[in-house]
């Protein structure tokens, strides 16, 4: 971050030196191991650094997987203790067939327990590292909307609610708060950790740097919610980075190597958001009708949420979805569709849609990935129309199931179905807060 | 704390108490003082280095750079004063048997034109040599300051970068390591004030305006025991006062910004001097173009200055300011505007009083200084801040005991009060929440004896005690000078050095962007240094010096910033680390005369030690060459070039690059990467050697009552391309390394006009 300006300036200024070839330079064992409480099988990652070298570059690539991968290493686990592990000595085994990875069943240690790795390569190369298993005690997990299902599911209002968290009486270093789309766990929206066991997270946070300044929080998705407190190896392995200017500032706790080998503990909870609805085209809609003769029958409660900076025609439209729906098992064989559940969650645009030429702000599509409920299989489905501005009158609606590759084909199983807007904010003048209770 | 600071308050009244006594005692000697001032007919600048002499009683004195004066009344009767200065037409002067101030107005007169040989007095540096025991120190007068090639404008702190004992790791930065010390080790005092962090836009401008400045006065080491604060330099720049007959002006246009100076009389023989400097780039990107450029910087300077009878009281204030506010985000309905600001300042007050006592000169002392960083995402998401505070209130009485004793005895009070946070009102968290409030009680006493006529010692003590730390410091310091001829000694210096407030940023960094400061407790250690210093220093033709000088210095509880540190704690944010740096250097100058200038050679090594790890600072440079020369120049201009030579200075290579992963709590699997570096040992590599040519010329007429000087400067003249940083790719195949580097060739110009 920092290297960023003096970069850019001196580009500008036509400092930039020649580039120079060098000679390749060192191979660094580097060992990724973490030990998760709520995770029984935990995946080690052994590697050699980049060095400007070829040899034993894998055939595999892509995001995860080790471009120069240790074989045959042997990765042990000892546990010095006290506690339940005390004595024991655990192999991870290499995985077949992904070179790099070793993955194993290791004891279940108590919160305060040690563990001691290490990791010997063929050449003789050993690197060792030591952790401490944190555990999280009575979390207090809150939003002031708080959640019907247990502790695990937070109704978060954007607009004045806020994500508190405690720790308070766990034992540990410091904690890290992420939160990802339900619908995929890979899309990181919030990264945050702080060097003590609280942190508060208000609804309406922004992420300045994003464009010109995006909202964390989106009314009308669900996100994965994860607290994880980490022993101080895991701690410092998310909090430092190597600085590009000194090569210092990673902090290293392995010994022979670089990397981490750390613990961690996690709770996970699924927030839900929602937030105030001004725009007429917001609020709650059924889609009703059969496809391949089975009952397809969803509500949309949608949200018009625009950037501070957006400056688009369309605008951004987000919503849960909720119902029944078809489950393509086999998108060859109709006969195999069967009706399903899903509460998801799905993004989507006001003012355009598939068949309609030009800006129209009722035209509107919508596509969400479900996952979640009862489906077989994931299936994106596409939801597009031109909306009836009157509330409560019917309009049609296409639902199609992409299929090919990617799922962006849009010829796949067309339907037309019927929709309605049974509530907006012109049926309520408080309606935003009543939506939001009711669901 | 308050009790430490409770304690600080009675050790200053019990040092104003022993001063009064003293002065009280020095009084009952019914002996009394003449002092006066020499200043240029029709400007307001002292003339520096006249000889004042008193006929027929073989008293004589030289001004100082101010053109100020003093000495011993030898009789009660009217007094007839010889003054000669180079350059000034002699001239004699009578002096009342009841007055005891004089000033005096000295007419120019050319030396070239004169068809008389005119004695002059001594220079500075002279006068130190033939006087004073005190070695590695350099005396810049605000000609020499202005005359020197720069970046934009004059500045003093490039100017001293080419001093010798002085490392300026790159163009793009005006700090400077001393003899192996780190940039946080100099003391930078502006009237005797403190400076914390004296720089604008990143470390690339100074402070100081050279337009208000009489002289510099900077010491490399073995400093006499009435400096304290800093292990490794003290950098002690004096403001001049402002004209006491009339409103005078001066102002300068520069790529970089402009400014006014404007000084005159005040009621009762005061006087005023006030200048004021701002950036105007974003005035001109605002008005030109359609874009914003979100940064400025901003000066104002001023001093006004009031004789009390024999004495004279000063008052000095400074205000500076870099803002950059950056917009991220504009209000609307359903978000608050956010700003990226980023602005960090200095704020100075202090008044001292000098007052003639007995045969002496009692000097008081009140100052306050203010540092603030504020780097924030406005207005509740981040927000950095760190806030020094130093408040001081110090007295000396310099006075001669008996024949070749002159004796300084003193003492201060300071009062240091650092804050230091990081905090997420947006997310409710406090990430860093630390204090220091430290009480710094000291006494000095140094003394100039002469025991004969080839001897000059100068023995003294300094006591340092810092209650919150626990701490009692003794410093003993002595230097001495063996005359071999009376243009040829044998010096020496040793001295012990403590420094109570540490700079956090890390000082290897190549750039200076702000310092944040933090002070000694029971968790951060008072650092320590030792100092020996041995050498000589010759003087041929009466202005040309000739100093050469080794040192050894050791560095003891050095705040080496500890990566592992835990936020929530105060006491961990160091690692102590030590040091050890020596070397020599060698300085040919020559004072006066149509060509003038320097040549400063430092050969100098250091070693850091934290922990099992000893490597060489990022400012270990063997070798050091600096040539500066002042001459006519052509179309009849006044004309400086510099030449700079650095041999390679240390950094850390990279050997290759991992993937930092990131583990998901959610997958339990890595699912996403950084690249970092992987790093070879610190600081175990070497950039190529620097050098760089610069040049300047400026003239000077007079037109419409207002004295010209536009100029031209040129830097890096040949564009070497010195290496500044190198950036590493270790994914590609084959592995290449690029890189930025230093100032280009940089032309630019001005104009500085006075009236």
């Amino acid at each position: 971050m920092r290297i960023a300006p003096i970069v850019l300036c001196l580009a500008l200024a036509g400092c930039e030196l020649t580039e120079v070839t060098l000679n390749a330079g060192e191979r660094t064992v580097a060992v990724h191991g973490i030990l998760d409480r709520n995770n029984a099988q935990p995946v080690f990652i052994v590697e050699y650094s980049f060095n400007g070298d070829t040899t034993g570059r894998g055939t595999a690539r892509g995001e995860g997987r080790p471009q120069f991968p240790i074989d045959n290493a042997t990765v042990t686990l000892s546990y010095p203790g006290p506690g339940p592990c005390t004595g024991r000595t655990d192999t991870l085994p290499a995985r077949a067939g992904s070179p790099g990875f070793y993955s194993g069943v290791p004891c279940r240690m108590d919160p305060g327990e040690r563990a001691l790795l290490r990791v010997e390569t063929r050449d003789g190369q050993v690197v060792t590292g030591e952790t401490v298993m944190p555990g999280i005690i009575s979390p207090q997990v809150t939003t002031k909307q708080g959640g019907p299902v247990g502790d695990t599911l937070l109704n978060l209002f954007r607009e004045t609610d806020t994500v508190r968290i405690d720790l308070g009486s766990s034992i540990g270093r410091g904690i890290e708060v992420e939160a990802r789309r339900q619908e995929n766990a890979t899309d990181l929206e919030l990264f945050l950790f702080n060097d003590s066991l609280g942190m508060s997270i208000a609804g309406s946070v922004l992420n300045p740097f994003d464009n010109e300044g995006t909202f964390i929080f989106r009314p009308g998705r669900y996100y994965r919610l994860a607290v994880a407190l980490g022993d101080t190896n895991y701690f410092d392995y998310v909090r430092s980075v190597g600085d590009p200017i000194t090569g210092r500032g990673y902090l290293n706790h392995l010994k022979g190597g670089i990397g981490v080998f750390g613990s961690v503990d996690v709770r996970e909870y699924l927030l839900k958001v929602g937030g105030r609805q001004t725009d007429p085209r917001e609020g709650l809609y059924t889609i009703d009708g059969t496809v391949r003769s089975l009952s397809f029958h969803i509500t949309l409660e949608l949200y018009i949420d625009r950037d501070p900076g957006f400056t688009l025609t369309s605008d951004p439209l987000f919503g849960f979805v909720q119902g029944d729906v078809v489950d393509f098992t086999s998108m060859l064989n109709p006969a195999q569709s069967i009706g399903r559940s899903v509460d998801q969650s799905g993004d989507g645009v006001f003012g355009s849609a598939p068949g309609v030429s030009g800006f129209n702000p009722q035209a509107f599509q919508f596509s969400f990935l479900a996952t979640s409920g009862t489906l077989s299989l994931p299936h994106r489905f596409n939801i597009s129309g031109v909306r009836n501005p009157t509330m409560g009158q019917p309009f049609p609606v296409t639902v199609r199931v992409p299929v090919g590759n990617g799922g962006n084909n849009l010829q796949g199983y067309p339907a037309t179905l019927t929709a309605v807007q049974i509530r907006g904010p012109r049926s309520s003048p408080a309606v935003s807060s009543q939506i939001e209770r009711a669901q | 704390m308050t009790k430490g600071f409770r304690r600080g308050a009675m050790a200053l009244r019990w040092v104003l108490a022993v001063s009064a006594v003293a002065a009280g005692q020095l009084q009952a000697q019914d002996q009394r003082t003449v002092t006066g001032v020499l200043r240029v007919a029709g400007d307001t600048a002292g003339v520096n280095g006249a000889l004042v002499i008193v006929l027929g009683t073989g008293t004589s004195t030289v001004t100082d750079a101010a053109g100020r004066f003093s000495f011993l009344r030898p009789n009660d009767g009217p007094l007839a004063l010889a003054i000669s200065a180079l350059g000034f037409r002699p001239d004699t002067v009578s002096l009342a048997a009841d007055a005891d101030t004089l000033e005096v107005r000295m007419v120019r007169a050319p030396i070239q034109l004169a068809p008389l040989e005119v004695e002059r007095g001594r220079e500075i540096p002279r006068a130190r040599f033939e006087d004073l025991a005190q070695l590695s120190t350099i005396t810049l007068g605000a000609p020499e300051l202005r005359r020197v090639p720069s970046v934009l404008e004059p500045d003093v702190l490039r100017a001293i970068q080419l001093l010798p004992g002085t490392v300026a790791k790159n163009d793009f930065s005006i700090g400077f390591n001393v003899r192996g010390g780190e940039d946080d080790q100099n003391l930078i005092q502006l009237d005797g004030i403190p400076v914390f962090n004296p720089t604008h836009l990143a470390g690339l401008f100074s402070t100081f305006d050279t337009d208000a400045i009489s002289q510099t006065d900077f010491l490399t080491g073995g400093f006499p025991a009435g400096y304290s604060g800093r292990l490794s330099s003290v950098l002690d720049i004096q403001l001049r006062d402002g004209d006491s007959t009339r409103v005078r002006g001066a102002g300068q246009v520069s790529l970089l910004s402009s400014k006014l100076l404007l000084e005159g009389p005040l009621p009762g023989r005061a006087s005023f001097l006030v200048s004021a400097r701002r950036t105007y780039m974003d005035a001109v990107v605002k008005t030109f173009t359609s874009y914003e450029l979100p940064y400025y910087f901003t000066d104002l300077l001023a001093k006004a200055t009031l004789p009390t009878g024999a004495g004279k009281l000063s008052v000095t204030g400074y205000w500076g300011r870099d803002a950059l506010s950056l917009n991220l985000v504009d209000s609307t309905e359903t978000a608050d505007r956010v700003d990226l600001d980023l602005n960090w300042g200095n704020r100075l007050l202090g008044a001292s009083w000098q007052l003639p006592v007995g045969n002496g000169i009692l000097r008081t002392r009140a100052s306050l200084s203010n540092y603030t960083t504020t780097l924030g995402l406005i207005p509740d998401l981040v927000r950095y801040d760190n806030a020094a505070l130093l408040l001081t209130g110090a007295s000396a009485l310099s006075f001669r005991p008996w024949t070749g004793h002159h004796v300084e005895v003193g003492g201060s009070v300071e009062r240091y009060q650092m804050r230091l946070d990081l905090f997420s009102p947006a997310l409710d968290a406090s990430l860093m929440h630390s204090r220091y409030r430290t009480a710094v009680i000291s006494g000095f006493v140094d003394e100039q004896w002469s025991p004969s006529r080839r001897v000059l010692l100068r023995p003294g003590v300094r006591v340092e005690h810092v209650p919150q730390a626990g701490f009692t410091g003794f410093s003993p310091r002595v230097a001495a000078k063996f005359f071999l001829t009376k243009d040829m000694a044998i010096t020496g210096s040793a001295g012990r050095y403590f420094q109570p407030v540490h700079s956090i940023r890390d000082q290897e960094f190549p750039i200076t962007i702000w310092e944040s400061w933090i002070s000694a407790d029971r968790n951060v250690a008072v650092a320590k240094s030792d100092h020996v210093v041995l050498g000589i220093e010759a003087w041929f033709a009466r202005d040309i010096q000739v100093t050469l000088e080794g040192y050894r210095k050791t560095f003891a509880n050095l705040a080496s910033p500890n990566p592992v540190q835990d936020l929530r704690k105060q006491g961990d944010e160091f690692d102590p680390a030590t040091g050890v740096s020596s070397g020599f250097d060698f300085l040919l100058r020559k004072h006066a005369g149509l060509v003038r200038g320097w040549v400063a050679y430092t050969f100098g090594t250091a070693r850091r030690t934290v922990g099992d790890l000893t490597y060489p600072p990022a400012h270990d440079r063997r070798h050091t060459l600096n040539i500066v020369v002042q001459m006519p120049g052509p179309l009849r201009s006044a004309m400086a070039v510099r030449w700079g030579y650095g041999s390679p200075l240390p950094y850390t290579a990279f050997v290759g690059e991992w993937e930092h992963r990131r583990y998901n709590p959610i997958t339990h699997a890595f699912d996403d990467s950084n690249d970092e570096p992987v790093a070879g040992p610190r600081n175990g590599s070497r950039y190529p050697y620097y050098t760089r040519l610069d040049a300047g010329l400026r003239w000077t007429f007079r037109k419409w009552g207002v004295t010209w000087e536009p100029y031209l400067q040129a830097v890096n003249l040949y564009n070497r391309r010195n290496v500044f940083l190198y950036f590493f790719d270790y994914k590609g195949i084959p592995p290449t390394r690029t890189g930025l580097s230093q100032m280009p060739l940089l032309p630019t110009f001005g104009l500085e006009l006075r009236f």
